[in-house]
């Protein structure tokens, strides 16, 4: 999605001479960076004072967008996250990438499975999790009017892979990153189960129960690339919604994977372990139906 | 007509400090006593919130920048409600106060702030601690700021020697703050903080007007706790509370 970001912020740019976008030497923005020299500031390897200076030029009007590593910037810079940007409301959009278990082969430092929790304890902020290019292209042209976590993913879904949200018994519910994966399971599964499904491109509170209102008497099924403590499982407690099976990743772990693909297989995040589980949860509760029946 | 900022007032604004921090019970009374002067005579020479964008980077004490602000005229004299929870009277000031841009609760991100808000374009004006400069983070906005030469920064320094547990250079020394601060790329400027005269003077030929292109920082030599015996420089009133006997002691003194 970076390359889009870099279309679509330097386009934005071209009519609205407020966009600024920084970055703490990570990122490749050829166009924006050809484009808008004057706007685009890399701080050096300094995340701290990226938000800082991002705080500071947002408190005088201007329209900042900081990318770079969740991991990164979530861990080191919490505090200017959370004071400079959160507290102050600045319109600041942090666009992360390499969250969750996406860098995490790399080393330890590039794990990050509670970031989703971390700004969902940041008064003000919004979370964005959009997975196709018309979604992130929406979510950045907008002017934002509080501090927005903007999640991108690689993992794209196009038009023709798109489902639409609907009520059965179970629902699958996902967002962004996982969205991908969700509706490869639902439609692997759909027909022979009576499973729905719901996919999110954004966690404010406000909107997922708006959306769910309508979704009575069903079990979830949650699919996110998140720990617990945090992501669309706290906002399904929250909302007082059942969860039959949550896949999730773990807070900690102090071994390094040798390759992501084991990384997913060790921790359910491929699609078949997935669907196992699913029909295991669907045959339990049948089973527990009928035991009650008889 | 603009106000000045004499001996005779730095005594009315150290009573001031004084009668907040009883009627309160608060303490960081030698922080306000340390900087009120500099601040005074940088206020009466010119800088003000209406010219800079102001940023608290030493937010505790706030009883000096209260007891300023309404001897220069920009909030009414209602010093009965320091200490309360009235948004604009908070111990710490908070973001609701209108004459405030950014305030550091947490120490070291002030001047990150100033970069951004000097990159848009405007004038800032940061008063800050020396014991700030132990956070990483300072240095990584300070060499920020020299390298892209914003110049539209002016720094106060509040150069007392003292954090909150002693002596600066007992706990972690700074060295040469001044020496250390040019190497970042800045303009640097020694005051001693509380001679008001040698500082109307070098402040009104400054004007604040940085004629160089690079960002402005003024160390001020100061006392923690200046202008009462029993309270200068000495560590233990850092987080103490006036009783009524230092209350009536203070006022003695200042008379």
């Amino acid at each position: 999605m970076r390359k889009y970001v870099d279309i679509i912020l330097s386009q934005i740019a071209d009519g609205d001479s407020r966009t600024r976008l920084v970055i703490a030497d990570v990122g490749d923005f050829p166009i924006f960076s050809q484009n808008h020299k004057d706007k685009f500031i890399n701080v050096g390897v300094s995340e701290s004072n990226a938000i800082g200076i991002a705080a500071g030029m947002a408190s005088e009007g201007l329209r900042v967008y900081v990318y770079g590593i969740s991991s990164f910037f979530l861990y080191r810079a919490y505090e200017q996250l959370r004071f400079s940007v959160s507290n102050w409301n600045q319109n600041v959009t942090f666009i992360g990438v390499g969250f969750g278990w996406k860098y995490y082969s790399i080393g330890y430092g590039h794990f990050c499975p509670n970031d989703i929790a971390l700004i969902q304890s940041l008064p003000n902020f919004k979370i964005l999790t959009p997975f196709t290019i018309n979604q992130l292209s929406e979510y950045l042209s907008e002017t934002p009017e509080s501090p927005q976590y903007l999640r991108i993913t690689a993992n794209i879904v196009s038009n023709d892979e798109l489902v639409s949200d609907q009520c059965k018994q179970y629902v699958l519910i996902s967002y962004g990153e996982m969205v991908k994966t969700t509706i490869a399971i639902y439609k692997e599964i759909a027909k022979s189960a009576p499973i729905g499904i719901v996919t999110l491109s954004t966690l404010n509170r406000d909107s997922v129960a708006l959306l769910l209102s309508e979704f009575h008497n069903c079990i979830f099924i949650v699919i996110e690339d998140q720990s617990l403590g945090g992501g669309i499982s706290e906002i399904l407690i929250e909302l007082d919604k059942p969860i039959g099976l949550h896949v999730h990743l773990p807070a900690k772990t102090d071994r390094v994977a040798l390759s992501r693909e084991i990384l997913v297989q060790e921790y359910g995040f491929d699609k078949d372990t997935i669907i196992t589980l699913i029909n295991q949860l669907i045959n339990q509760n049948e089973n527990t139906i009928s035991s009650a029946r008889s | 007509m603009n106000k000045i900022y004499t001996e005779l007032v730095s005594k009315r604004i150290r009573l001031n400090i004084i009668k907040m921090s009883f009627q309160a019970s608060v303490a960081h009374i030698p922080s306000a006593f340390s900087m009120c002067d500099y601040l005074g005579c940088m206020f009466a020479n010119g800088l003000s919130p209406k010219s800079h964008r102001f940023i608290l980077g030493k937010p505790f004490g706030a009883q000096a920048y209260y007891a300023l602000f309404s001897y220069f005229g920009w909030i009414k004299d209602e010093f009965g409600l320091f200490g309360t929870t009235h948004p604009e009277w908070r111990y710490i000031i908070q973001k609701e106060h209108p004459l405030i841009t950014y305030i550091d609760e947490s120490m070291g991100n002030c001047i990150s702030v100033a970069c951004g808000i000097a990159l848009a374009g405007h004038p800032v004006f940061v008063n800050v601690s020396d014991a700030a400069f132990q956070e990483g983070t300072i240095w990584e906005s300070m060499l920020f700021a020299g390298s892209h030469n914003l110049k539209n920064i002016i720094m106060s320094i509040d150069n007392n020697g003292m954090q909150a547990l002693g002596k600066i250079s007992d706990i972690l020394d700074l060295g040469n703050l001044e020496e250390k601060i040019k190497t970042f790329g800045w303009d640097v400027v020694s005051l001693d903080g509380h001679n008001i005269k040698e500082m109307n003077e070098v402040l009104r030929e400054h004007a604040f007007q940085n004629k160089n292109c690079k960002p402005l920082a003024i160390v001020f030599h100061t006392k923690k706790g200046y202008g009462l015996s029993f309270m200068e420089q000495n560590e233990s009133w850092h987080y103490k509370v006036l009783t009524e006997t230092d209350f009536q002691k203070a006022l003695f003194e200042l008379a």
